[in-house]
């Protein structure tokens, strides 16, 4: 009971669980190309992706050329982005080199964030990635000032999404009818029975106020977080994106998941920031 | 062994009154555990708890993940058969998120549920379907729509409804 009571009583630990819980995730992003889309299967060959790219004009004008140049040898991009993510997610596993770590993901995931920025779609999972990568960069030695620029920079990233979801009509109640088919005949939840449930209460009346409803409110939650409200603004948005990821699931998949660790991320350090006992470690 | 559900006015298990404070940041913990819990049973291991795994856990967007080649009539009997590849990213507007990723299951399901018995644009009627699944036929020389109705419904064909 005792040390039940002192695992409860330390949250802090939840930092280092939030740590686990993200490196797990670029192992198994780095596990993800190495089986299935960079080599093994070869279902996404890099190269096959960056030939893409450059023909639709995704990359930044500067990053071209590099991009040209190094198309040849797509495959050692390919090894570097794995060992890069492979390596960093061991470091956040095992809590080591957290912020070297940091530093690793930031290159790979500016790479890719230079390479795809003009591609619709693909951008806000880098950026969300991007902020992970800086989150454990600026970590070490956290700033009143430092952050401030991550949760303005992660408010920015989700008005992108809020922004992209306006145009696909998820404000307004008269998309409801299309989005609802569309999520009864595509997507599948984590399991058949949540997607009946939603599909059920999906026939009530006033849930098309309700669908439209989750866009506002999250917009709420984004307006919340430039207050002094921010810690509830961040937990509703994260339930949000939670809610998201396990109804849409097979339509969210990886970027959903991402949302969730790095709100999770967050809300967990400025909990810990407002009232952690160890709060003069924290603050400045 | 008992388990203490802290409360304000109660005693801990040290017999000192729980402060507001740690009323609070309990509250926090039990936040924290509730959806570090959801995240590892269905996001991260959901295989081992009997929830579905797609590539909700370090995966990207894949177009082709599955893919439903179409026909008109058993294919192994009448080579002779009408076909149509159908990727699933592409099937009907809205696309509200991204391409539909799937597992070996819901790609046949879709296949079943979705495309058997659908009138294409050319105006016959799928009748066979065989889902690959990441460039493997892995239910063939099998139908996906003779798969038995008691598989549950996954799926529900919208398409009629939204040509209209």
């Amino acid at each position: 009971m005792e040390s039940l009571n002192r695992f409860f009583g330390q949250p802090t630990r939840w930092i280092r669980a939030t740590d686990v819980l993200i490196g797990m995730f670029f192992v198994a992003a780095a596990y993800f190309k190495l089986t299935d889309s960079f080599f093994g299967a070869r279902l996404v060959p890099i190269g096959l992706d960056m030939q893409q790219w450059l023909s639709r004009g995704f990359p930044l004008p500067v990053y071209r050329e590099f991009l040209q140049f190094m198309l040849p040898y797509a495959d050692v991009l390919g090894t570097i982005v794995i060992l890069s993510q492979g390596i960093a997610g061991l470091c956040l596993v095992f809590g080591f080199g957290t912020r070297a770590a940091g530093w690793l993901l930031l290159f790979v995931q500016l790479n890719v964030l230079a390479a795809t920025f003009n591609g619709p779609g693909f951008i806000t999972l880098t950026l969300v990635s991007v902020w992970v990568a800086l989150y454990y960069v600026l970590r070490t030695k956290m700033s009143v000032l430092r952050w401030r620029f991550l949760t303005y920079s992660l408010i920015l990233i989700g008005a992108l999404v809020l922004r992209q979801r306006w145009f696909a009509g998820d404000p307004w109640i008269e998309t409801f009818p299309a989005q609802r088919a569309h999520f009864l005949q595509d997507v599948m939840s984590t399991s058949p029975e949540l997607k009946r449930a939603v599909a059920w209460s999906a026939d009530a009346p006033f849930m098309a106020f309700v669908w439209a409803g989750v866009w506002w409110l999250n917009a709420l939650a984004l307006l919340a977080m430039c207050t002094q409200y921010r810690l509830y603004g961040g937990v509703v948005w994260l339930l949000i994106w939670l809610t998201r990821t396990l109804v849409w699931l097979t339509a969210v998949t990886g970027e959903g998941t991402l949302w969730v660790l790095a709100l999770l991320a967050w809300v967990v350090y400025e909990e810990e920031w407002r009232h952690g006992e160890r709060k003069s470690k924290l603050t400045p | 062994m008992t388990i203490c559900i802290p409360w304000p006015e109660e005693s801990s298990t040290f017999g000192k009154p729980m402060s507001k404070y740690h009323f609070h940041r309990h509250a926090w913990s039990a936040f924290f555990g509730t959806v570090i819990a959801v995240i590892v049973v269905t996001l991260m291991l959901p295989s081992l708890f009997g929830f579905q795994k797609f590539t909700q856990w370090g995966g990207m967007f894949t177009d082709s993940w599955c893919v439903v080649q179409a026909y008109s009539d058993n294919p192994h009997v009448n080579p002779q058969a009408l076909h149509e590849k159908v990727i699933a990213s592409l099937v009907g507007p809205p696309i509200t998120w991204s391409p539909p990723m799937h597992n070996q299951m819901s790609c046949l399901m879709w296949a079943k549920q979705v495309q058997c018995g659908r009138v294409t644009q050319d105006g016959w009627t799928v009748q066979w379907a065989d889902p690959v699944f990441k460039y493997v036929s892995y239910y063939a020389p099998g139908n996906a729509c003779d798969v038995p109705d008691q598989s549950g419904e996954w799926y529900r064909s919208q398409l009629e409804q939204w040509s209209h």
